[in-house]
This record gives C-alpha cells, structure tokens and sequence, in this order.
C-alpha cells in the first residue's frame, strides 16, 4: 500500500466511496415522469390561483368576514391597526414598495409567515407553515423565526434568520434536542440573536449567532443552573436570575460580560427569571423575590419600585405579566387571584396605576382565562387571547383602550410587520 | 425526449460543472414554467441521490426520500427567491426529509433517536473495493458525525465549501480549513494503519 496519502489522494478516494452508489436508471426515469406530470398540473393550476393577496383578503375575506371591521397589522413591536378603508391609503404606506411580513393563519393551529411587497400585492416570500414566531432584527436587517418541521410537534422547531435583502435564510439552530428555540432574542443593535442550548452531557450553552461573520460562537455560561440568560444594558452583556446558594429558592440578578468575563450583581432577593425589557431596552421590569413588588431598573443604574403590594398567588401562566406598551412608558399587567383578575396600566415615570380591565366583571364569559398578549402601535388597543381551561382552543381579540369594547378576531387575520 | 438514463449514459463525468448564473437562469425558468424544473432536475439528482444514500443506506429508502425531495422543490419552488444558493436551498429539503425519515423510523421502531444514529451502520464499508476504502471508510464512520456530515456534503452531494457552511452554520473558511485538517487527519490515520 502507498504510505503516502497526501489530501489530493485523499480526495479521490473519499469521493469513490462517496459516489460509487449509483441509482437505478428506471427510478430516475420514473421519477423524472412523474415530477413533469406534477410539474404540468402546478403550471395549470397556479394561474387560477391567486392564493394569497390583498386583493384575495379583500374581494374574498370580506366576503366570510363581515364582521371583520379591522385588520390588524403589526408594526415593530406593536400591533398597527388600521380601519379596511385606510389600508388602502397609501399615504400611511408612504406609496413606496413596501415589504410587510404577514402572519397568517389559514386554519387554527396554522401559521404561515409571509414576505408579501405591498405595493405589488404579490406575496414574494413565503417561508412555510407551522411557524410558531418571529423578530425582525431593531436594526430591520434581519427576520428570525422559529418553526416546526413537523404540524404540532414543537421538538421540531429550528430557529432560522433571513437577511431581508437577500432573502437569504440560514438555520440557527442544529438540534432540535438540544437547541431551545423558545429562548432566543435580538440583541439591542440588532447584530447578534442569543439561544441556549441543552445538550443532554453538559450543562446548558449560550450561543450567540453573529449577523456579521454568520458564526455562532459559543460563550461562557458561568450560570447554567440559572434562568435563562436575555440581554443585558449592552451588547455585550448578558442577565441571569441565579440562586444564592443551591437549594435556598433566594435568587439575585447577574450582569455577565461576556467579552470581559466580568460579572456583577445588579440586585438580591429577585424572583427568578422574571426579567422584562422595554422595546427600545432602556428600562428594565424586575420582580421582587416575594413577588410582591415590581421594581424598574434603568440603564444609569437608577431603581424605583413601581407596585407595592401585589397580591399572591402571583399570575404565572404563560409566564409573562408585563407588557410594555410602544411609547417605552406605559405597562399592561395582570394580577390574577382565586377570586378577581384586573389588568392595570403602570405608568414608568411614576409609579401610577389605573384599573383598565376587571375581567370577571366585563368579561364573565371567559371565566377568568383571559390574556393580554401585545399592544397596538398607537397604545389604543391591545390583542386579548382567551381560550378554555387549558388553552387548547385559542381565540384573538382586540380590546380597545378608548372603549373598553372586545373584538373577536377572524381566524384569517393577519399579523403584518413593515421591515421597510 | 432524451431520458434520463441516456443522458446520464451519455455523460463522461458525474455532472458537467455549471456556473453560478446558469443555474440561476434554469431555476427563473423552473420558477416561470414548472415543466422546465427538469433540467433542475437532471442537474442535481444523483448529488441528492448519493447524499441520501450515505445517510440511509439502502436504495429502497433513498428513492423514496429522493422523490420526496424532489417533489418538495418543485413544490416550493416558487417561493425560492434567487439569493445565488440554490444548491444549499435544495439540500436544506433533504436534510429536512431525511431527518423526518429517522423520526419516522424511531418513531416505528419505538427507540431513541440517538440510538438510531449511534448504530446506523457503516454505510461506506458497503461499497469499499480496495483495502484501503475499508480502512478509509471505517475512519470516516469513527469521526463525529458533525465531520461526516461534512464529508457527505462535500463528496455525495458536490457541494461548494460556502454551500456546506450555510448549511451547517459555518464560515466558508471554517469549513475550508476543518476540511483539510479532515482529510489530513484521515490520511495520517492511515499511514498509521498500514
């Protein structure tokens, strides 16, 4: 045997064994037969269908959906909702050719992400069905989104980011076991999209795909046994809710840098991974460890407690109570007990707060399994969700600030997000 | 019509080399008329045919999976939009199809899918004609399968190192360099042996 292998050797015989494996000639034949017999079925159908439009939302949708009065558009972080006739006004468009996403729900349980340009009417992208989420990047380069592989079986979601130029799409995550794909987000400027990993032999992995080399670095987690990490007051930091001593159920909030290795303690007796952002990630919602109290952190280091006294038990379904409303000032929270659930506006310069929504007095009908999911752009509406006991049977609403009305949304609503 | 198997017949080597705006101008006109997706077609199956062969390992397997693939690029097709990577756009549907297969099978099988992986046969030993391919191929089934994954890639599907790194989250040059260092390693590993 030749004892000198040098790579061109090399090449060639990893490629025999590679691509000695030839396919039987019928089965290709067949298979190209039976792709044109497709082929000719889709260049026949495709040009009646026009299955997705505006045109197709408003000759059609209107048709089913009468009492549709609203159509419901998601811009940045918000929910833009605009009367049917003014979305025909395009001076709110600016009459440039505008790409929205839209997310759009063609059956309960479906949701189908689309890249649709405006001013064409014409869907230009369409990234697949079961996607779960998704974030376009602050600086609008980027769209990340996770989505399942499989209809309903979330051990099948990949998070994946498309440049918005380009349309380019690379898959973040590589392992459906390992990769958590519920605890991704943007960086504040928008270049890096931080994830955990869960490897079964090791403890949890913080990655952090950088937008501008497309490498994922993996970083030092000093607090795998911590919350999840989300971003700190820069881009280079990361906050952890870590317990003091293993066991005590007494957490603190970390601040780790990643580029230094330097840590810090920002605030004890925290409730553990109760950490939420304002939009714009200048104020930060922390939550005391007896969850009595809500306490607002700013990037100057200052601290004020927002809300006394909140009563237990604390309101933990789908883990988030805070929202912050687009004008970074404004919250909506919930306080849920046995007997009453309120939602309350929290105003952040002061302190003060309003009843807004006594659910099980307006809103018996849902006995009590009420959420507040997001806020419109303009602050005057917010998506409510309800559903049963469970909440294995979702329906959307728009609650109105101004009114205090609920309006059922139509399944074929669409979230829209303008990227340019 | 030329079929398949007589084009193939009539091809001197695997697949003639196309340049990038080539198979850009065949994909509009795939995009524009369905019935021009067989020069996609052509151009690509055995890339996907030996990829899927090197994951599954039997042709039964991989023709059903081959034509799932295909019909999921014909199918989604139009919604490709032109961003010069068509090749890893292709075999992001394989690896989705494969990996749905595996799942299948686990599924039908009632085991871990880590087992599955962990003992999938070696499938390059199969077709190894010289002692040396035996060798070769039982190194290559030792190495992680991250670096298989690469090699598979590279040699059944003739992909491009910038294509391999979209795939698999990577920089042209990480895959570039970890690839030379793959083939040196095999080729000491293999002095050693003999």
């Amino acid at each position: 045997m030749n004892k000198q292998h040098n790579n061109q050797n090399m090449i060639q015989e990893v490629e025999h064994l590679y691509t000695s494996n030839q396919p039987n000639s019928q089965f290709l034949d067949q298979l190209e037969r039976q792709l044109m017999r497709e082929a000719l079925n889709q260049s026949q159908t495709t040009k009646k269908q026009s299955w997705f439009s505006l045109n197709w939302l408003f000759n059609e949708g209107m048709k089913t959906a009468v009492s549709l009065t609203i159509l419901t558009l998601i811009v940045g972080a918000g929910i833009w909702i605009v009367g049917q006739n003014s979305l025909s006004d395009t001076s709110l468009l600016d009459g440039a050719a505008i790409e929205y996403l839209a997310l759009r729900k063609p059956q309960a349980g479906e949701m189908t992400l689309e890249m649709i340009l405006l001013t064409e009417e014409e869907s230009i992208y369409e990234l697949g069905e079961n996607v779960t989420a998704f974030a376009v990047s602050p600086d609008r380069d980027y769209l990340a989104y996770s989505q399942a592989l499989e209809a309903n079986n979330p051990e099948t979601e990949e998070v994946f980011v498309m440049q918005l130029d380009t349309q380019e799409v690379q898959q973040i995550t590589d392992n459906p076991i390992t990769d958590s794909v519920a605890e991704w987000s943007w960086s504040p400027n928008g270049r890096y999209l931080l994830f955990s990993s869960y490897p079964s032999d090791s403890p949890r992995i913080v990655k952090i795909w950088d937008s501008v080399t497309g490498e994922i670095e993996t970083i030092e987690d000093p607090y795998h046994e911590s919350s999840a990490p989300i971003w700190g007051f820069d881009n280079n930091s990361l906050l952890f809710t870590q317990e003091t001593e293993s066991g005590s159920k007494q957490y603190q909030l970390f601040q780790y840098d990643f580029e230094t290795g330097d840590q810090e303690i920002l605030l004890n007796d925290v409730a553990n991974g109760y950490l939420q952002w304002s939009d714009d990630y200048s104020k930060l919602v922390v939550r005391s460890g007896d969850y009595s109290q809500l306490l607002l952190l700013q990037a100057d280091g200052s601290q004020i407690v927002l809300v006394d006294n909140i009563p237990s038990p604390p309101l933990n379904q789908f883990g988030t109570m805070i929202l912050w409303a687009p004008d970074n000032e404004t919250m909506s929270y919930e306080v849920k007990t046995a007997e009453d659930h309120f939602v309350y506006l929290l105003h952040a310069d002061s302190g003060s707060q309003e009843l807004l929504i006594d659910i099980r007095r307006d809103f018996p009908q849902f006995n009590g399994t009420f959420r507040v999911a997001d806020w419109s752009l303009d602050g005057n509406h917010l998506l409510v969700v309800t559903g049963d006991e469970g909440y294995t049977s979702l329906e959307e609403h728009l609650f109105s600030l101004e009114t205090g009305e609920l309006t059922p949304l139509n399944s074929e609503f669409i979230r829209v997000q303008i990227i340019r | 019509m030329q079929t398949l198997s007589t084009w193939l017949t009539n091809q001197t080597t695997d697949k003639p080399v196309l340049h990038k705006p080539t198979v850009q101008v065949m994909v509009r006109q795939a995009q524009a008329d369905p019935t021009a997706f067989a020069a996609l077609y052509r151009h690509y199956v055995l890339d996907v045919y030996r990829y899927v062969f090197s994951k599954v390992g039997n042709h039964m397997e991989t023709e059903d999976i081959t034509s799932q693939i295909f019909m999921d690029t014909l199918h989604k097709l139009p919604t490709y939009r032109e961003r010069g990577n068509f090749p890893a756009w292709l075999f992001t549907i394989a690896r989705r199809r494969i990996a749905d297969f595996y799942r299948q099978r686990e599924q039908l099988a009632d085991l871990d899918y880590t087992y599955v992986v962990d003992n999938m046969p070696p499938l390059l030993a199969h077709v190894a004609q010289t002692e040396l391919q035996s060798q070769l191929a039982d190194l290559i089934h030792q190495l992680p399968e991250e670096k298989q994954e690469w090699l598979r890639l590279r040699f059944a599907g003739g992909l491009s190192y910038k294509e391999i790194g979209k795939l698999v989250g990577k920089s042209t040059a990480a895959i570039k360099m970890g690839m030379n260092r793959l083939l040196k390693q095999l080729a000491s590993e293999l002095e050693v042996q003999a």
